[in-house]
């Protein structure tokens, strides 16, 4: 027994103390409570995480040869709400009756990203009182490309004592914590077997013009969630033509557009990827003219914090677009080798 | 230090007047501004085409107006047999370049001014020059420049109009000087879907001018409309009637092109 006193004795202290420090708030308040009238600034400081969502950034995540642009924005709720107004801080003010008024109080907030880079160092809440949102952190993954999950942390501390005066605030902390956002991206993508070739006519301004499309279903999908939606995604179609055979070269377009518009709000994109090369011009020649896609997919807002992002899917794709008076031709290199049109080499454009 | 007074005398002295520039308040800002050269894609092929060199400067982001001058027809152009997927042909072929274009030199810490850089590859494409209507920059040789110069176009306003009934308006005008306005349909979605910028309403006020004037009071409506793009025009083609398109870079890809 004499040999295990000592260890009885070491326990024995350890759980006093614990009691004690159980007993610490409920002492506090014992000792703390307001005389009345009086202020009571023992309020927990309150925040919590909005729905994070996926937003533009200037950085590019090369995936697949592939930029994407993308950053986190995590949106910190005030706790506590008066009439109209919100804060995240709490104050009380007791009249002679003991009946209370509550002060929203002011705070300052910092924000760190797993991993310990700071976002917002500590800065004031100037939102106003109107607001129940105090920030938006927005935050990019440093690490490219960026698959996984991560999580953001958000400080609250009090700041500029708010009471009455007289009164001395209390210095009261809070954390808030986003939880961790799974970032999923399309993985797959297909593209048609074979091009589509069509003539076309194409009138504008009393002249009609023959046109030569070169069309192919493409889809890009992530095999491993096929519920969830790509909502708030942008595709940006990056065309540009980088080779004519006889000097006739069209300016570069971009187009956009959201994914799960095209596919029906599911995970599937799908596009027709074209090009209209003009033919039936005034004059007979035939120009051999070469065109690049790059496909760009791009973070913006959306509704579904679980889901988003980036990458992989695609591609490069040379379309080339045969032009003339009299036929047309068509091919389609990379990645799946050359493709030829199948109506090639007869007259198209009648 | 002396190679960024060399660069400050090039674009703000030199240029000036060697080139005929109007006043220096009509450089673009971006014109003087550093440049990741890399981000410029240029042909692969040192031996290209001239106006292959000026269209994939212009294509790669750099969103400058370029007037291609014709080829002359059995000396630059030239009608050539041509084998594609076992099928031989008859193509119309822009002749190389007898000797490569130079690469413009820059050391590796450093990143040149655009404005530098795109004149050193008008250089290299032999008799364009660079002038700037409006804070836009054109890319044309002399011979073109006069006659563009000398076509006035009278005014014309419209709001809430996409840009081809803005061009259409002076189409016959346009087609009196050799120029067919074509409304492109690169990376269309769909069969009938026309991309942009063709779809983008705009608001066109146009006081009356040269045709590099009227060009770029298009762009510049456009880009008035979608702060998101940089719109720009291109002249080109093998014979007569030449044609013009309007296309559109996007405004990231254009920034990403300059030092933060």
């Amino acid at each position: 027994m004499k040999k295990y006193a000592h260890t009885i004795r070491w326990v024995s202290e350890l759980v006093l103390i614990l009691a004690v420090l159980a007993a610490a708030p409920w002492v506090h308040q014992a000792f703390n409570t307001p005389t009345y009238p009086g202020y009571d600034p023992e309020a927990p400081i309150s925040i919590t995480a909005g729905t994070p969502y996926s937003g533009s950034a200037v950085r590019p995540i090369v995936a697949n040869a592939m930029p994407v642009f993308t950053n986190v924005c995590v949106p910190w709720l005030k706790g506590y709400q008066v009439g109209p107004n919100w804060s995240a801080d709490r104050d009380r003010w007791y009249d002679s009756q003991q009946n209370y008024t509550d002060l929203l109080d002011t705070v300052e907030y910092k924000v760190t990203a797993s991993g310990g880079g700071v976002i917002n160092d500590w800065t004031e809440d100037t939102s106003g009182l109107q607001n129940q949102m105090m920030a938006t952190s927005s935050w990019s993954p440093q690490s490219s490309p960026f698959l996984g999950s991560f999580s953001i942390k958000c400080e609250v501390r009090d700041t500029m004592h708010q009471g009455p005066p007289g009164t001395t605030d209390n210095a009261s902390n809070g954390t808030a914590s986003a939880g961790t956002i799974n970032w999923l991206a399309p993985n797959t993508e297909a593209t048609g077997g074979s091009l589509y070739h069509a003539t076309d006519t194409y009138v504008y301004n009393g002249q009609t013009y023959y046109g030569h499309i070169d069309q192919m279903p493409a889809s890009v999908w992530n095999t491993t969630q096929p519920t969830l939606s790509f909502k708030g995604l942008y595709l940006v179609e990056d065309v540009t033509q980088v080779y004519s055979s006889g000097g006739l070269w069209v300016a570069a377009s971009e187009n956009n557009a959201t994914l799960g518009d095209q596919g029906g709000g599911n995970n599937t994109y799908l596009d027709l990827l074209g090009m209209y090369t003009v033919a039936g011009y005034q004059y007979p020649a035939t120009i051999e003219n070469h065109y690049r896609v790059d496909f760009y997919l791009k973070a913006s807002q959306t509704s579904d914090a679980s889901i988003a992002l980036q990458y992989n899917a695609y591609l490069k794709n040379i379309v080339i677009g045969g032009y003339g008076g009299e036929q047309g031709r068509s091919r389609r290199e990379s990645p799946q080798g050359s493709l030829q049109c199948p109506d090639w080499p007869y007259t198209l454009h009648q | 230090m002396y190679k960024s007074l060399f660069s400050f005398f090039v674009v703000f002295v030199l240029l000036p007047v060697t080139q005929s520039t109007p006043a220096e308040e009509s450089i673009p800002e971006w014109w003087a501004t550093h440049i990741h050269v890399q981000r410029i894609g240029l042909p692969d092929d040192r031996y290209c085409p001239n106006g292959q060199l000026i269209a994939m400067l212009a294509n790669s982001g750099l969103a400058i107006n370029v007037v291609l001058r014709l080829p002359i027809i059995g000396e630059e152009l030239i009608i050539q047999e041509h084998v594609i997927d076992g099928v031989t042909s008859e193509i119309d072929v822009i002749q190389p370049r007898k000797t490569p274009w130079k690469a413009f030199s820059v050391e590796p810490t450093t990143t040149p001014l655009a404005g530098n850089v795109i004149q050193h590859y008008c250089s290299e494409a032999g008799q364009y020059g660079v002038y700037f209507v409006n804070k836009m920059p054109v890319i044309i040789d002399n011979a073109d420049l006069k006659a563009f110069e000398e076509t006035q176009f009278p005014s014309y306003s419209r709001t809430g109009v996409v840009l081809a009934e803005v061009v259409s308006h002076y189409s016959d005008q346009l087609g009196k000087n050799g120029i067919v306005f074509i409304i492109q349909m690169l990376g269309m979605r769909g069969k009938d879907t026309i991309s942009y910028p063709s779809d983008v309403k705009v608001d066109f006020d146009f006081k009356g001018g040269n045709m590099l004037e009227m060009l770029c009071a298009v762009n510049a409506s456009v880009n008035a409309a979608d702060p998101s793009h940089v719109c720009y025009w291109f002249i080109s083609g093998p014979k007569a009637p030449r044609i013009l398109t309007y296309g559109a870079v996007g405004r990231e890809k254009f920034d990403r092109l300059f030092v933060k």
